[in-house]
Parts: C-alpha cells; structure tokens; sequence
C-alpha cells in the first residue's frame, strides 16, 4: 500500500494502519531495533513500541517520509531499551561498539559533551555528516545511524573490511577535531 | 556516556542524508555499469599513448630530441635491513607521504617493494606497498600508521584471531578475513603497535614477509 494510503488510515483511526505498517516497514525497523539490541525478543517488543508510538504521533504529525519517520521511532525506542538492558548488565553488540568508537573521538575526559546543549550538538552533526563526501557519508550513517556491523556495510557498498574501518577512523577524528573546536 | 549523547545527535540527522546511504549502493552499481566500457576505452587510449612515446623517444616519431624523463621522480634503493629500510624512510610505516615526491621503489631481500596510497582510499594515510619477487606479485600489503592501528586492532580482535606465530620473540597475531581473501596481522615492535592487512596469495608467503620485516 501507498505511504500516503497508510497516513490517511492512521488520520481516520483505521487500525488497520497498523497492520499495513507492519507489513511494508516491520522488516526494516526490526533490522535497525535488531542492530542496536542484538536481543530478538527485545527487538520485536520495540517494533511493536514503535506502531503504538507512531498510532499515538499521528495524527497531529504528518510525517514527510514514513519509512523514516518509522525508523527514528524505532531507533529512539532501541537506544531507550538498550539503556535500560545495559544498566542490567545484559550488554550488546554493534551499539557497544558504536558508543565505543564515538568516544574515542571526543576530546578531553569525563563528560565534555555537557558543554555543548543538547540541540547545539544535533545542528552540529547534522551539518557535519551533510557536509561529507558521499561515500564517507553514506559509511557513517550506516554504522551510527542504522548502527551496521562493519562487514555488512562492507558487502552492502561492495568494499574492503579495511577500507571501511579507515573511512570511519577518518571521519571520526574529523568529528573530533569538530567537537574539540566547539568545545574551546 | 558522552559516546550515548553522540550517538542520540547522529540520530537527528537530515533525512536526506539517511535516504542518501540508502541509494549510494544504486549509484556505485551505476559507477561500476560505467567502468565496465571506460576501463577498455581507457586502456586503448593508454596503449595508443604508450605506442606514441615509444615511437617519440626512439626518434621515429617527431622531435630530434627525445623526452629525457616521462615525469616520474623514480628511485631505486638496496636495504641490508629492516631497520636501515625503516631509517631511511621517515616515519618508517607512513612510506606513503614520500607520494607527494612520486612513486617510490624499493629493494629488500631480492623483493622489490613499490608504495603507492591505497588506490581506493587517496585522501587517506593508509598506504599500498606491492611486494614483487622476480616479477612476480608476491603480496599487497595495506599499511595504516599510527593512530589507526587501534581501529585495526579492534577488527583483528572481533575476528578472534586464530593464528598466532612467534618470529624472533615479536608475537604476531594474525587473522584470515574468508570474505576479502586477506590477512590481518597484528604485532609490537620497537614499543609500537602495528596492524597490517595482507593480501598474500598464500598463508606462506605472508608469514614469509612477516618473517623477513621481523627477524632483522
């Protein structure tokens, strides 16, 4: 069904929606909830969070791209579950490793980011990435955004483990020498 | 925690920007589609170029005076060791920045090793040192220096590295990537890490380099 269909069903709280979401978008958000969880049960359980969320967030937002739209929700959620799953102790993969790969490339110790507001920060990285070259630009958003396992960007952009793991190095130390600008 | 907070921002990002990683994979097949009628082309034009310079320097063609030198600052340098190779290069791993000078020729051990930047990556420190021994290509070895190596430890740790050999006391640490058809492999010398990628044509001859840079 048309994105345009499934909004018009959400606006006339036709719960059926729901079930067209699912069916189009369950796939994708559950790879991204799955990425950031590593947990089946607790991906499943934030896809299902994410129809109720988006059933409570439309009407009142139209969204401009669903398949977005959706996937912001889920990656919310997700990183809302996987702190809450950390604080547990039940630790998971790429979102671990994605955490640990941006600290590295934050300036000074302790909590330097608390300098920079919050939405001060959003601006800064939403110029930062649009202002990369496209293909590291595209390599960025798939590890910190869709949170994607260096191999699978690697087979999806048909290169080399070891030229991905460059790329990002590169535009991590860029983003820190960004950060560290900001910051003085 | 700072880590979270980057990674919460990344969240915000355009949408366009999310939609562009999406299609990128479409536009590099339609690179590739591209390359596959312009590496031919290319190679034509090349070789009619070459024939031209050919017919240009043996005075069949043109000028009376023949072009002395192509363009290339080419150099040709003998080792003993590894450590009078790693000496005379400055910076011993980034044998890449000597590029900005030309390509850039050495011998070790009857290998001759031409460096070049990585052909994929040119704005980057990685560098490509193509292993030769009597005209046969014997390895292609990536190099990152310094501060990448982390990166590259992390990568040889994820892939639980199986295979460790000890040469001359320095313990090298070494991975095979099945995918990619390389070695990663991960050592300590003169107080430095260092990680490297092989892409040897055998487990052999990579322990046979590895062999050669450590037992100097």
């Amino acid at each position: 069904m048309d994105d345009t269909k499934i909004i018009d069903l959400y606006f006339a709280r036709d719960e059926t929606a729901i079930g067209e979401t699912d069916r189009k978008y369950g796939a994708y958000c559950y790879t991204v909830a799955h990425n950031i969880l590593s947990i089946h049960e607790d991906a499943e359980e934030c896809v299902n969070d994410t129809w109720l969320r988006t059933w409570n967030s439309i009407p009142s937002q139209r969204p401009q791209v669903l398949k977005l739209f959706l996937m912001r929700i889920t990656r919310n959620l997700s990183l809302d579950r996987f702190k809450a799953i950390k604080a547990k102790k039940r630790g998971s993969g790429e979102t671990e490793l994605a955490i640990e790969e941006l600290s590295e490339c934050i300036p000074g110790a302790g909590d330097v980011l608390e300098q920079i507001m919050e939405r001060e920060l959003s601006q800064l990285i939403r110029e930062f990435v649009h202002a990369l070259p496209d293909v590291e630009r595209a390599i960025f958003v798939r590890r910190f955004y869709f949170l994607d396992s260096v191999k699978a960007i690697a087979v999806r952009y048909g290169m080399s483990e070891g030229s991905i793991m460059t790329r990002l190095s590169r535009t991590r130390k860029k983003l820190g020498k960004i950060l560290e600008k900001e910051m003085s | 925690m700072n880590g979270e907070k980057l990674l919460r921002a990344i969240g915000e990002i355009d949408d366009a920007d999310i939609l562009h990683s999406e299609t990128f994979v479409e536009k590099l097949s339609v690179r590739r589609k591209h390359a596959v009628w312009f590496v031919p082309v290319a190679a034509c034009v090349c070789f009619m170029l070459g024939i031209a310079l050919i017919l240009k320097l043996s005075g069949v063609l043109g000028s009376d005076h023949p072009i002395p030198n192509a363009g290339f600052d080419f150099k040709q340098v003998a080792f003993s060791s590894f450590e009078q190779f790693a000496s005379a290069v400055p910076d011993a791993f980034a044998i890449g920045r000597l590029q900005k000078e030309g390509s850039y020729e050495l011998e070790y051990h009857g290998i001759v090793c031409l460096t070049n930047k990585n052909r994929s990556q040119s704005n980057y420190d990685s560098y490509l040192v193509v292993l030769h021994k009597e005209n046969t290509v014997v390895a292609e070895i990536t190099i990152i220096p310094d501060e990448d190596v982390n990166a590259y430890k992390k990568t040889a740790e994820n892939h639980s590295l199986t295979n460790s050999i000890s040469i001359d006391g320095t313990a090298v640490n070494y991975a095979r990537n099945d995918d990619e058809e390389y070695f990663e492999a991960v050592f300590h010398l003169n107080g430095e890490d260092y990680s490297i990628l092989f892409y040897p044509r055998s487990e052999q001859a990579l322990i046979e380099i590895l062999r050669i840079m450590l037992s100097e």
